[in-house]
């Protein structure tokens, strides 16, 4: 005869099991539209994403900073389905240096919990982080602008999707 | 509960007068602890990651990872992007953070530098770096979070993190006992 | 205490009864979880289900101590020398003392 002992931690983590069970029908479920495969599905547009106005390029102690303000028009509710906590939501900009092959430096972001929230609009709007460089090598480079998102799921793999927004090079003086 | 524990102490006295049942239980105990060493060190070995898998610990990447989420982690080779989440841990330091990394600078060499923040702190990381430290190695990554697992783990840090839930659940459960007892 | 009064026919009957209640809840709750688009009703519904699971599965409740099994009558030497050989290793006198036990329980 079991004790109660056993038999409370028998169903206990046979439940447990059944959660993971439920949790990954969940994942499974959720894999077509994720993979894009064989599906009618809408996608995530990413219509701009434009540096509205330049603000400042300065150097502070031998490293270069930008003050920007952009744009950003995307629809990301496709991405959206009940397997989903949030999508990370980022404003890229990626750029080459004498210094560094890559250079990749968010400049704004934005958590999206709900579908209603993922239809972004706007303009105008003020960096959250500054462009600064890793040196003093921002003057006259050309900046590509991107729109990220990263989906983090409640269970299952975490990928990031990418729209490409803009080129823009910077200018050849500081101001 | 004292009866239980009586009760326990004398199942453990006839395990320890029955030699050979100890012995079979002893192995049975071991078993159990190998194979899970087993998996682990497979997992490790498969993932290049000294940790494979993670418990998040803190409330610094909330919404998108709340305490007691599992994350599933990968070390290999290839570069580090930015909007990744990378598990890191700083010199001398002995818990690993889970951030977001906001920042990747990559030499030709390949060498890379990073600069981690975590969704639901203000500020980004350097003020957690060691002194005098400004960005992170690829060495300080023990791994990015390819994968999560969210009810699952929140179960088990719900028992960890309130011991009396445990106690409550106990006495509720030797409540039945008495009264079963009572009834038949 | 801490010994369920269950029968083996009971605690393979209570086994069945959460081997199934989990998941067929757990199923539901998936469904509908499916359908409002929120895995979190998938979870509360889970809960419940273990819960319920532990609630009937875990307590040893009469309904599973319906074909108790039979013991041997006691035999009143027996008993005697449960109380010298105690301390032996042998089965014997061991099952002797169950049936005491048993016999205590039901009075």
């Amino acid at each position: 005869m079991h004790t109660y002992w056993v038999r409370l931690n028998a169903v206990f983590f046979y439940g447990l099991n059944v959660l993971l069970g439920l949790s990954c029908c969940a994942w499974v479920s959720c894999l077509q539209q994720d993979l894009d495969f064989h599906s009618d599905l809408p996608r995530p547009v990413v219509d701009t994403v434009r540096v509205n106005e330049l603000l400042s390029l300065r150097a502070h102690g031998g490293v270069d900073r930008a003050l920007l303000s952009f744009d950003v028009q995307a629809d990301l509710t496709p991405a959206f389905h009940w397997n989903l906590k949030q999508l990370f939501v980022f404003v890229l900009a990626e750029y080459q240096t004498p210094k560094n092959e890559l250079n990749q430096v968010i400049l704004w972001d934005r958590i999206v919990e709900t579908e209603e929230q993922a239809k972004l609009d706007e303009r105008n709007i003020y960096v959250k982080y500054a462009l600064i460089d890793q040196a003093n090598e921002l003057r006259n480079t050309s900046i590509n602008y991107y729109l990220v998102w990263d989906h983090m799921p409640v269970t299952g793999r975490l990928f990031m999707d990418k729209g490409f927004g803009s080129k823009k090079i910077l200018p050849k003086e500081y101001f | 509960m004292l009866e239980i524990v009586e009760d326990q102490i004398a199942e453990l006295k006839k395990l320890w007068k029955n030699k050979r049942l100890l012995l079979h239980q002893g192995l049975n105990l071991a078993m159990i602890v190998f194979s899970a060493l087993m998996i682990w060190k497979g997992l490790m070995f498969l993932t290049k990651s000294e940790s494979p898998v993670v418990v998040v610990l803190s409330g610094s990447m909330e919404p998108a990872f709340q305490r007691g989420d599992i994350l599933f982690l990968n070390n290999q080779a290839n570069p580090i992007r930015v909007g990744e989440v990378v598990v890191f841990k700083i010199k001398d330091r002995d818990i690993p953070i889970v951030h977001r990394v906001m920042k990747v600078h990559e030499k030709a060499s390949g060498a890379v530098e990073l600069l981690t923040k975590g969704d639901n702190n203000r500020v980004d990381d350097r003020g957690l770096y060691a002194p005098g430290q400004l960005w992170l190695e690829r060495d300080d990554v023990l791994g990015r979070a390819v994968g999560t697992l969210r009810y699952v783990g929140m179960v088990t840090i719900i028992l960890n993190d309130y011991p009396a839930l445990k106690y409550v659940l106990v006495s509720i459960m030797g409540l039945f006992v008495l009264t079963n007892k009572e009834e038949a | 205490m801490g010994k369920g009064g269950m029968d083996y026919k009971g605690q393979k009957l209570s086994e069945q009864i959460y081997l199934v209640l989990i998941p067929a809840v757990g199923s539901v709750a998936w469904v509908f979880g499916y359908l409002a688009q929120d895995f979190k009703t998938t979870f509360y519904g889970w809960l419940a289900g273990l819960v319920l699971a532990m609630l009937i599965c875990v307590p040893d409740w009469p309904i599973f101590n319906r074909n108790p099994t039979p013991w041997l009558e006691e035999i009143p030497s027996a008993r005697k020398q449960t109380v010298v050989d105690d301390d032996d290793e042998d089965d014997a006198p061991a099952k002797a003392t169950k049936a005491k036990k048993k016999k205590g329980g039901k009075s």
